[in-house]
């Protein structure tokens, strides 16, 4: 009796994880520098062609399953190119949330990009997100389309860096960062300029997480298209059509998007 | 080096376990001592969520209820970073499988406040956010559960698993247990004082 309690409680102790500490940041190997490896992939796609859709999808944090089940349910289609997570993958910026959420995008058959958010910035956060994906701001190029991927968490990463906004954006861009230009982590002149450095770059689409429980999903501004995707939560993400004459166009998916709305 | 710290753990309680088939051991009846504020255990603990190596004291009341302290170190080379943590645990014992004078199995469950003294976390939630705006990033609870086994009159060993509060969610998103992406699990030694 006490062996065989002996040994279970070892089968027990081997059968299960062995985790140090809730602040570990050190990312498993195959969930390191997944920009580049994403981007990689990427670029060795053929046909970079319009018109083209792109899955989005913003706050996964907290629903891992979910996160999994909608990547799944984006290997089923056939017209998605690429993957855009507008942040907040955790809750608490923790290893362990980082790695439910690479895994669940690992499982993905067309390559996804990422852009952070400010809870991913808790705790270690910043640290692991380095180094499990890349560079906080970023871009990259799909048929001629300049994806600008921008790190404007203010509260976490000091003031917002709108001079890199003016600097990279075109009018071949579409605009992707967790934070959406509404007042809440910015002051309302920050979001004039904002506005402003995107007007008079005449960029294609501005898209964003953060806030996609609290607010319209999308609006128009100067002629330039606004969106904030739905939180992730009950499988919901949406697709965004990008057409040769610059016009864009969205939908709202939820499981394996067979009720567009 | 893990697989080998792993491997001498495992050949003491190899070796403990190997003495007990021989003896009858009168366990020490904690509790009783004349100073409460005298530890009645002395632990050390191997993960679940203490460090990779963790150090402290307990205090056990009438066999039911213990309260331990330990100071855990995790070093860069496991964690990223150095991690200094303290893991404060309220443990409850639910019964005992053997009698009080030869080995004793004991399940426990328990919670545990684990807080880490780093500059990059914070207790309470710093200027530049607006007030509440996110929890105490320095403090993770965690629910437990484990088995001591009394393997000599003042020692004893600890098989415990640790899911912090915010693996939860993996539970409640996927309406399972996998333990491949949830808690921890642990081994600590306690020495009877």
């Amino acid at each position: 009796m006490k062996t065989a309690s002996f040994l279970l409680s070892c089968a027990l102790l081997t059968a299960c994880g062995e985790r140090y500490s809730p602040w570990e940041s050190d990312p498993p190997s195959h969930l390191k520098n997944l920009t580049a490896e994403q981007l990689s992939a990427l670029n060795e796609m053929p046909e970079q062609s319009f018109p083209f859709t792109v899955a989005v999808m913003g706050d996964p944090q907290g629903t891992p399953k979910d996160l999994q089940r909608v990547v799944d349910s984006i290997n089923r289609r056939t017209d998605v190119k690429f993957i855009l997570v507008l942040g907040d993958l955790t809750d608490y910026g923790l290893l362990h949330e980082y790695v439910w959420a690479g895994e669940a995008l690992k499982r993905s058959r067309v390559p996804f990009l990422t852009v952070v958010g400010n809870h991913d910035a808790i705790a270690h956060g910043k640290q692991i997100y380095n180094q499990m994906f890349g560079a906080f701001d970023y871009t990259f190029d799909y048929a001629g389309v300049k994806f600008v991927m921008w790190n404007n968490n203010q509260f976490e990463f000091g003031e917002t860096d709108f001079s890199w906004l003016e600097r990279v954006t075109d009018s071949r861009s579409v605009v992707n960062s967790h934070v959406p230009p509404v007042v809440d982590v910015h002051t309302q002149p920050q979001i004039d300029r904002w506005l402003d450095v995107n007007r008079r770059a005449d960029i294609i689409a501005s898209l964003h997480g953060h806030r996609g429980t609290q607010i319209d999903n999308g609006w128009q501004e100067n002629g330039i298209p606004y969106y904030i995707v739905p939180k992730l939560s009950g499988r919901r993400y949406s697709l965004v059509t990008f057409h040769e004459d610059r016009s864009v166009s969205f939908q709202y998916c939820r499981d394996d998007c067979g009720e567009l709305q | 080096m893990k697989i080998l710290s792993l491997s001498v753990m495992l050949f003491a309680l190899l070796f403990q376990t190997s003495t007990l088939a021989a003896q009858e051991i009168t366990v020490l009846k904690r509790g009783e001592r004349d100073n409460p504020w005298v530890p009645n255990s002395a632990i050390t603990q191997h993960a679940a969520y203490a460090g990779y190596l963790a150090a402290g004291f307990g205090y056990e009341w009438r066999d039911t209820w213990a309260v331990d302290l330990l100071y855990g170190y995790t070093p860069e080379e496991f964690a990223g970073e150095a991690v200094h943590s303290w893991t404060l645990k309220s443990l409850a014992y639910i019964g005992a499988v053997g009698s009080r004078d030869v080995v004793r199995v004991r399940p426990y469950v328990g919670l545990s406040i684990n807080y880490s003294p780093d500059s990059e976390l914070f207790l309470q939630v710093p200027s530049q956010y607006p007030a509440g705006y996110y929890p105490a990033s320095a403090v993770r609870p965690a629910l437990i559960g484990g088995l001591e086994v009394r393997v000599q009159s003042q020692l004893a060993i600890g098989f415990e698993f640790a899911v912090l509060d915010s693996e939860l969610a993996y539970a409640t998103d996927s309406k399972n247990f996998d333990p491949e992406y949830m808690g921890s699990s642990g081994l600590s030694v306690r020495w009877l004082l």
